[in-house]
């Protein structure tokens, strides 16, 4: 294997022959360079970071761990999906009374690549929070967050579900919701003429969800930008209490074993856009003084029942996410939506197993997910292991446990309404299937986290945002305090859930923080 | 070791009726895969729910017996409280079994067809290593039949007028 040390480091220009970087084999050379700006991730903040830099003149490297997969190159099976698409072959869980599993994807795009890129404005409520608890200047920053999401909804192409995209997982919630009189709506998302593929978790292969690997990024190095894949970075360089670059080893993928190593200095800044549970850990690792660093970490956890129909009900034909309420997001603090999953994904999440299980799952074809994601006050914390991968302790209370019981309720309710003649709740201790007559079981359910089969897809903090420095690792410019020249730019800085998909407010707080750069 | 993982994950997925068992599917083919592709963490965490399956027929069905050990019944009735045991940590320990045999069983073309689903293509694995990847546009193509008659009963209705509704909650 050759490194860095027995071979000269070249410029990146003359190993690349170009602008993309990424491990090749172990006899490559080392890789050195220098750019205006440094952005460390390529999902939703690091992406549209880089994007406001790179059109601003400034010379730009975006250094992501993961490879870089076109929508040619995406899977199409789970099996594929997690190793392809997730680190660590998706084992990241919360380590606390109930193992939930976490769900992010490293790739170039990162999670924008398995998301359903799901548009939803940052809502007001949120920046006056932010304001009132963490010393932000909300209304400056809420009015020029909308100003970007204005944008990136034009270049993204940020539209409702068309009707012929949407099957019937999706319009049989909103037949419920009406019935009901819910406020709800089909779900605008980052999509050019979906057509209902249903493979968003997968990566659309039709090249119709705006993943930021689709665009952005590739505008980034038309720009004369720089794109380093499969390049985790190990720490920050330091010249004082000024940042001045990154280093690290490529990595290949399959194997996971180290490569050369790359060290790329920025003149200007390094933005550090690694997600909620990676970027607390990097700034750890390299020495970052900060008392509130991996603190105030939060999320949406969700799960989800499956009404059972006399019709087929096929979700996994048409849109993977197409209806939701937010109209319960302050009271009780729910958002419900709907959520097709692949058969090998049912197979396993199905209670029971044997023939019991193989007899549970001959219905899939009848079955629909819809499922509710809490607005959770709780907080945990994301601290590096001994190995150096972050470790996430979070659990929610018993009034966000009420709130996830109370939000199954409510969409076993609509499945009902909208025609189910039974439910599978999925929680433990309550029967594998129950009647119109028995939500009040799911009501009283428990409120023990092992109960339920929950994820956490939308997460906050690490590297929450405060004016004061005891509270928040970074302020509100995304600056970390006490450092120069070393910003956050992605859902790690956000110190609150915000009760809405995350992906449109990261994205526009990372322009914001990447204009403050540019002037 | 290939041999332990196959036992625990046949066991949860087996033949009834028309569909086909796990073990019909090419399941060591699958796990030797994987073996090779997943990393030390997660095969480890496999060979360990392998372990504990086979251990455990005392906790779910009070027979001090491995698991290879018990008539095809008993397996069966292992295999169902083990996923439905009281204890968290065997619930866990099943899941990720049912995960990983879940993915072997489902995606399979025996599985899809009974699904009235097409087999999936192989996965490419494949990723950019070019210098320069260029922007990429949308691929042809269009909605199924199925979506197209349920997007016109959506028309029908008015449910197209919506234009934005949930960009603000």
């Amino acid at each position: 294997m050759s490194t860095d040390r027995s071979t000269a480091p070249n410029k990146l220009s003359d190993t690349a022959r170009g602008r993309h970087a990424t491990f090749t084999s172990f006899a490559q050379p080392g890789l050195e360079t220098e750019v205006d700006f440094v952005v460390v991730g390529s999902g939703a903040g690091g992406s549209a970071a880089a994007v406001v830099l790179a059109r601003a003149g400034y010379r730009v490297a975006i250094v992501e761990a993961g490879p870089w997969r076109a929508p040619e190159d995406y899977p199409w099976t789970t099996y594929g999906t997690i190793r392809d698409l997730f680190p660590d072959w998706g084992s990241l869980v919360t380590q606390s009374r109930a193992l939930w599993p976490i769900v992010q994807a490293s790739c170039v795009g990162g999670t924008t690549v398995v998301n359903s890129a799901i548009v939803v404005r940052t809502p007001g409520d949120v920046f006056t929070r932010w304001e009132r608890e963490y010393g932000i200047d909300g209304r400056a920053l809420e009015k020029r967050v909308w100003e970007h999401q204005d944008r990136i909804e034009q270049e993204l192409s940020a539209t409702v579900v068309p009707p012929d995209a949407r099957g019937l997982i999706n319009t049989l919630a909103m037949d419920a919701a009406e019935k009901l009189g819910w406020s709800s709506h089909y779900m605008v998302r980052y999509a050019k003429d979906c057509e209902g593929a249903g493979q968003c978790l997968q990566g659309c292969r039709k090249g119709r969800k705006q993943s930021t690997n689709v665009n952005y990024i590739p505008e980034v190095l038309e720009r004369g930008g720089y794109v380093l894949s499969t390049a985790p970075v190990k720490e920050l360089l330091f010249d004082g209490r000024r940042v001045i670059g990154v280093t690290g080893r490529f990595q290949d993928p399959e194997t996971r074993k180290f490569g050369a190593r790359f060290t790329v200095r920025a003149r200007k800044a390094v933005l550090v856009a690694a997600s909620a549970t990676q970027t607390p850990i990097l700034l750890a690792k390299s020495g970052i003084k900060s008392r509130p660093l991996g603190t105030l970490f939060r999320a949406h956890p969700g799960t989800g029942v499956f009404g059972v129909y006399d019709d087929p009900v096929d979700q996994n034909i048409g849109a993977t996410q197409g209806w939701a309420s937010t109209a319960f997001r302050q009271d009780p603090g729910l958002k419900l939506e709907t959520l097709a999953i692949p058969p090998e994904m049912v197979a396993g999440r199905l209670p029971g197993g044997g023939t019991e299980l193989i007899r549970r799952f001959r219905e899939y074809r009848h079955v629909a997910m819809w499922v509710a994601a809490v607005r959770a006050e709780s907080v945990g914390t994301v601290k590096p292991s001994l190995l150096g991968g972050p470790v996430v302790k979070y659990q929610l209370d018993e009034a966000d446990m009420r709130k996830l019981r109370k939000g199954l309720s409510m969409v076993t309710r609509m499945h009902f309404e909208a025609g189910a003649r039974e439910v599978i709740p999925g929680i433990f201790g309550l029967p594998y299937k129950i009647g119109p007559d028995q939500i009040h079981l799911i009501d009283e359910g428990p409120t023990d986290p092992r109960c339920y089969v929950a994820i956490l897809s939308h997460l906050f903090g690490g590297c929450p945002m405060s004016a004061d420095p005891r509270q928040g690792v970074v302020d509100e410019r995304g600056k970390v305090h006490g450092y120069e020249g070393l910003y956050v730019a992605d859902a790690s800085a956000i110190p609150t859930t915000i009760g809405v998909n995350p992906q449109h407010t990261i994205m526009a707080l990372a322009s914001v923080w990447a204009e403050n750069l540019v002037s | 070791m290939n041999e332990l993982v196959r036992f625990a994950l046949t066991a949860f997925y087996p033949r009834v009726d028309d569909l086909p068992g796990l073990a019909e599917l090419g399941v060591e083919g699958k796990i030797a895969r994987l073996r090779r592709e997943s990393t030390w963490l997660f095969w480890t965490g496999i060979v360990a729910a392998s372990v504990a399956f086979q251990i455990a027929p005392l906790l779910t069905i009070r027979k001090p017996l491995l698991a290879s050990w018990l008539s095809a019944e008993d397996l069966d009735r292992h295999a169902h409280t083990m996923a439905t045991h009281p204890g968290y940590l065997v619930r866990q320990v099943t899941f990720l079994l049912k995960l990983v045999g879940g993915m072997f069983w489902g995606q399979s073309p025996e599985v899809r067809a009974f699904l009235d689903l097409t087999p999936y293509p192989e996965d490419p694995g494949t990723r950019r290593l070019e210098a320069f990847v260029p922007r990429q546009g949308p691929l042809p193509g269009g909605a199924p039949d199925k979506l197209l008659s349920l997007g016109k009963k959506e028309r029908a209705l008015g449910r197209d007028k919506d234009r934005g509704k949930g960009l603000h909650a």
